[in-house]
């Protein structure tokens, strides 16, 4: 019954994709169950959406499916078959007793008031950084720390990220965010299964991190959309989000996993395009200045007009790669969709020649390369934006180094109230009190439906507070709450200790009136630090007090005592003076004697 | 004139000088030159060592003789005595047979380790025993037959030696049985025990009681392969994991990789086997490094791409199977498969003895007897003993660090790790000599070489972080540099002070 339910979806999914009314349409998690009958086509598929924003940003998402193969649980596991499914992560999985893996890799901002809404609803762009949940089967909830730090270690090495870094201090038990969204079934009874999180906001995500998630994929980035995948062009974009997601499904006593993997980047094209014409960032000649003509405009004087609307582009203008070749791995063939008004014009271009469909949408196959052609004569025209059901904006107030406040605003711009999950990890260091939590505006009392608060235990646990809240329709509310900082000991400050510490970013995760899910911006929290030098210069400093106060003592315990007209006796005869006149006499002496043995030897 | 005048004010004037110095008690002078002396004494008898004692690292105390005595003297307390169960099938007795025979095996042994080529380097001997034996012992059956002869059995532990009466007539039936127990039974673990084939086998994988084996279907363009390696292993691996069972326990897994292209010269097709350690990249083909913490061996079964087939091989092309030491096999193939093209068990069958042979090489198994149960049995003992050199030599690798550094700190889990290794290598020594529980003893000694390595590599230790002596010196600097100038002018002082009294004082 559910796997039928769920072909239907993908018929549903698939039938949206051709009509191609937005980006966010366009996901279907389904994989086709024929796949596996046939000996040699995988359970594998891809998809890239093109959608163009406002302000000449343009919205790339791919999106790469792809299953392992079907294991029996109660059989007792002889070897492991890894076909298309990466061999250097299934193994991981199933050391650790994973049952659920999500992973998000990001940076940028992402416009909400501009673009809308983030792509798949935000289900899948993760804060700033790199966030970690998990699903674990294990025994208690010892055992699934110990297999969590032996999944996020192994993990790291993977993805070439710090996640080695993640210990108990910065691990949280989500309790009503994160739900895994189905059933999961235990291959042991006596175990229980364990949502277990971890981010990290100051992780820079980079180059190497997209390496390992390219070779995942069956193609490697040496065909399929994949191909198109250029680091260099994928990273220089306003906002980008890498995310895997891999959940075990079964099917009775069959299980496999199956894994998303997908990246979504707005890209400026103006920006994209000037970077592809000069490498190097130079000043524009004069006869190219694009200069405003109602106002003064001479050889000396020029005011610039923004951006053209007027764009004519390939996706390799943006990339700087074409697609090479569809897809071998999976029946359905790759897909391209782009999701653009009327007045834009997209081609497929193959060989020099250019296709285009009713739906802009392309099918990719066989060998040839492959890129796709823009046009347009106004490129504000794009698809309606879909309203974002919230605005959050969290920020640090206060002032000094002792403490401080944190103020998270919520902006409800719909005309109906909207419930949502608030999910906070803050590091030990920030001591929250909880009786300072106050929510103003909205008008109406009982905003906070429901708070699960579990304070911090130093160095062993984050505070972690998750709330319900109800945001009345058309009203701006403020949750605020204060802290006090507190000391690190000495070893435990990083290099740049001034630079700030990171507070990794809010979750939001609107429940009704539609499933949504955002992250506010990290937090940058400055803590007191010590001076670095200052045990060397308590050392010195009581080191030459000692050493004065011994002098003295010393001077005094063995230095004859005398009565002062005879110690100025003393130093007359024997004391410098009298040493330099003694000198001056003898030289005297020396200049008397010396002419007169001149003379004798005349 | 007026120098006559001042002379004697200025004589005067050191007169009085020289009076009030002298002035001075003895007993104050004394009580002066033993403050003096009792501040340098307390300045190096207690400041100084205290100073020392208070800034000091952490150096756990190694038992360092120990060590040192077994590095020496390698094994000296390991014996590794095997039993054979001599069984007399035709109801014949012999009464002086045993003796007879143990006399001549000792002896054999004795010449053995007389010569300087065949000696051996650990304490080996065999008894003969006539009781009821044990369902996995080494069992040695007497027959008369109708010539001199013996017949190993292939699945178990027995060999039949036949006789004839008339080597019983001429007494050569104890000799007979001690050529078949050293020369067939005990001859591959013999060879290994020998000096002169101590030089490291390097194509065989350090003895893991757990062995990852990782099969690879490369191919170099992106069209889709399969191949029926369930349905292969399962014929072709399944017996070997089976009989491998108490020795070495496989987990195994096996992946199809696409894109993975050789890294040919001047894009020409051939090569040659100068070249092939360039042609093959395995960093290229994103072979990735396993995440267990026990050896991976890698067979690879690779086909070209399209562009390159067929590949001209400069050398016999009949042997494309190529043996990495310590990392696993590949087979290359010249010529690039069909789109869609599914590899059934019979294709594989070549493919998967070529593995297995590999695999029995990638080991360190001996060669002979056929008996795999004893070839396993020789390799068993063989790195219990190798265990304990390679403990051994960690530890004392230990120990020269630790001498070699003397900044660096010796945190406890260290020596607690050396004290369990060196426990472990008790037992080891323990069920080798008495139980003659090879399984357990080979367990013991894996333990001991973890532990040792444990050790040698503590975190702490290997992350350096240490100060130097001279760091130490210049934070304190500050008291030390005062307090020894203070000191050492006052000994000045004292001195200058001993010079004038005596010539002043006749």
């Amino acid at each position: 019954m559910k796997i039928q339910l769920e072909a239907l979806l993908g018929l549903l999914a698939l039938s949206h994709s051709v009509v191609a009314d937005g980006p966010a349409s366009n996901h279907s998690h389904s994989i086709n169950e024929d796949v596996f009958e046939n000996a040699t086509a995988y359970p594998y598929e891809e998809t890239l959406d093109i959608t163009p924003l406002p302000r000449n940003n343009l919205l790339i998402s791919f999106n790469f499916n792809i299953a392992s193969e079907y294991i029996n649980v109660s059989e007792s596991k002889s070897h492991h078959q890894y076909r298309a499914f990466p061999r250097s992560l299934a193994p991981i999985l199933e050391s650790t007793d994973t049952r659920e893996l999500h992973l998000r890799f990001g940076q940028g901002w992402w416009d909400s008031e501009e673009w809308g809404q983030l792509p798949y609803s935000g289900e899948h762009s993760g804060g700033v950084g790199v966030e970690v949940w998990s699903v674990i089967e294990a025994a208690g909830r010892e055992q699934s720390f110990e297999k969590w730090t032996s999944l996020v270690n192994s993990l790291s090495g993977l993805f070439c990220a710090s996640l080695n870094f993640i210990d108990s201090s910065k691990t949280t038990y989500p309790v009503r965010s994160f739900k895994p969204e189905n059933n999961i079934t235990l291959f042991d009874d006596r175990n229980e299964l364990h949502l277990i999180r971890a981010a990290l906001a100051s992780e820079p995500v980079c180059t190497e991190n997209l390496t390992p998630f390219v070779k995942f994929l069956p193609g490697r980035g040496k065909s399929g959309l994949s191909s198109l995948l250029d680091g260099h062009r994928v990273f220089e974009s306003e906002w980008h989000k890498m995310s895997i997601d891999i959940e075990t499904r079964c099917d009775g006593e069959l299980c496999r996993y199956v894994m998303s993997q997908k990246i979504d980047a707005v890209i400026d094209i103006p920006r994209a395009i000037r970077t592809k014409k000069n490498p190097i960032p130079k000043p524009v000649s004069g006869n190219e200045l694009n200069c405003d003509l109602d106002k003064p405009n001479d050889a000396f004087e020029c005011f610039p007009l923004g951006d053209s609307n007027k764009l004519d582009f390939t996706l390799s203008d943006l990339l700087h790669r074409s697609i090479l070749g569809g897809s071998k791995f999976s029946e359905k063939p790759a897909k391209v969709c782009a999701h653009v008004t009327d007045n834009w014009d997209t081609y497929l271009k193959v060989d020099g020649n250019y296709f285009g469909t009713p739906s802009n949408c392309f099918d990719v196959t066989g060998d040839d390369v492959y890129d796709l052609y823009f046009q347009t004569g106004d490129s504000t025209n794009v698809q309606s934006i879909k309203d974002v059901p919230i605005f959050v904006s969290r920020s640090l107030t206060g002032y000094g180094q002792d403490k401080g406040g944190s103020r998270t605003v919520f902006n409800n711009p719909l005309n109906e109230p909207v419930r949502l999950l608030y999910f906070e990890s803050l590091p030990w260091f920030m001591r929250v009190y909880l009786h300072t939590v106050s929510v103003s505006g909205g008008g109406a009392n009982e905003l906070v439906k429901s708070v699960y608060y579990s304070p911090e235990v130093d160095r062993e646990r984050p505070t972690h507070i998750e709330f319900e809240l109800i945001i009345p329709a058309n009203s701006t509310i403020a949750l605020s709450y204060s802290f006090d900082k507190s000391l690190l000991l000495y070893s435990e400050y990083p290099p740049d200790a001034n630079h700030g510490f990171s507070v990794e970013p809010g979750v939001v995760n609107v429940l009704e009136p539609v499933k949504y899910s955002l992250r506010t911006s990290s937090a940058l929290l400055t803590l007191p630090t010590p001076d670095f030098s200052m045990p060397y210069n308590v050392i010195i400093l009581s080191s030459t007090i000692m050493a004065l106060a011994f002098g003295t003592l010393f001077n005094l315990l063995v230095k004859r005592l005398v009565t002062e007209e005879e110690a100025d006796l003393v130093i007359e005869v024997s004391g410098p003076k009298a040493a330099i006149q003694k000198l001056k006499s003898k030289i005297s002496v020396l200049k008397k004697s010396s002419p007169l043995t001149s003379k004798d030897s005349n | 004139m007026n120098e006559e005048v001042e002379r004697p004010a200025v004589l005067d004037k050191a007169e009085r000088v020289k009076q009030i110095i002298h002035s001075e008690t003895r007993e104050s002078l004394s009580t002066r030159r033993y403050v003096v002396l009792s501040i340098l004494a307390l300045y190096f008898l207690i400041g100084f060592p205290l100073w020392m004692k208070l800034t000091e690292i952490y150096r756990a105390p190694l038992p360092s003789n120990f060590i040192n005595m077994l590095q020496a003297n390698q094994n000296i307390d390991l014996k590794i005595h095997r039993e054979v169960f001599v069984k007399i099938n035709d109801g014949l007795y012999f009464p002086d047979l045993a003796e007879s025979t143990q006399i001549q095996i000792d002896h054999e042994i004795f010449k053995m380790n007389q010569d300087p080529n065949e000696q051996l380097i650990v304490d080996w001997n065999v008894t003969l025993r006539f009781d009821e034996p044990g369902p996995d012992d080494y069992i040695l059956e007497l027959e008369i037959g109708d010539g001199e002869g013996i017949a190993v059995d292939p699945s178990t532990r027995l060999t039949v030696l036949y006789y004839t009466l008339s080597s019983i007539k001429n007494n050569d039936l104890p000799y007979f049985i001690t050529q078949t127990v050293l020369y067939h039974i005990f001859n591959s673990e013999l060879e290994f025990f020998k000096i002169k084939n101590q030089q490291k086998n390097n194509k065989a994988i350090n003895y893991s009681p757990k062995v990852h084996l990782s099969f690879k279907l490369l191919t170099g363009d992106g069209d889709l392969v399969d191949w029926k390696i369930n349905e292969a292993l399962d014929i072709f691996f399944q017996p070997i994991v089976e009989t491998f069972q108490n020795y070495v326990n496989f987990t195994i897994d096996s992946e199809i990789k696409y894109f993975t292209e050789l890294n040919l010269v001047n894009s020409s097709n051939a090569i040659t086997l100068k070249d092939l350690s360039t042609i093959v990249d395995f960093s290229e083909w994103d072979i990735s490094s396993n995440n267990f913490n026990y050896p991976t061996l890698n067979f690879v079964l690779y086909y070209p791409s399209k562009s390159v087939s067929p590949l001209n091989f400069e050398f016999d092309s009949s042997k494309n199977a190529f043996l990495f030491p310590q990392w696993g096999s590949l087979i290359l193939q010249k010529e690039s498969l069909k789109p869609n093209s599914v590899l059934n068990e019979h294709e594989l069958r070549p493919i998967f003895e070529k593995f297995t042979s590999e695999l029995i090489t990638l080991l360190g198994l001996p060669k002979h007897p056929k008996t795999l149960q004893i070839r396993l049995d020789a390799i068993k003992v063989y790195s219990i003993f190798t265990n304990l050199i390679r403990g051994t030599d960690s530890l004392s690798s230990l120990l020269k660090l630790s001498k070699s550094l003397p900044n660096m700190s010796i945190p406890k889990t260290v020596l607690k790790n050396v004290q369990n290794a060196l426990k472990a290598r008790e037992n080891t020594i323990k069920s080798a000599n008495y139980d003659k529980d090879w399984d357990r003893a080979l367990i013991e000694s894996n333990k001991m070489l973890e532990y040792s390595e444990l050790a040698f590599f503590d975190r702490e230790m290997v992350q350096q972080s240490f100060f130097p002596q001279e760091h130490k010196v210049a934070v304190y600097l500050p008291l030390l540099g005062p307090l020894s100038i203070v000191c050492f002018l006052g000994i000045f002082r004292i001195i200058s002070e001993i010079k004038l009294f005596r010539y002043a004082r006749p």
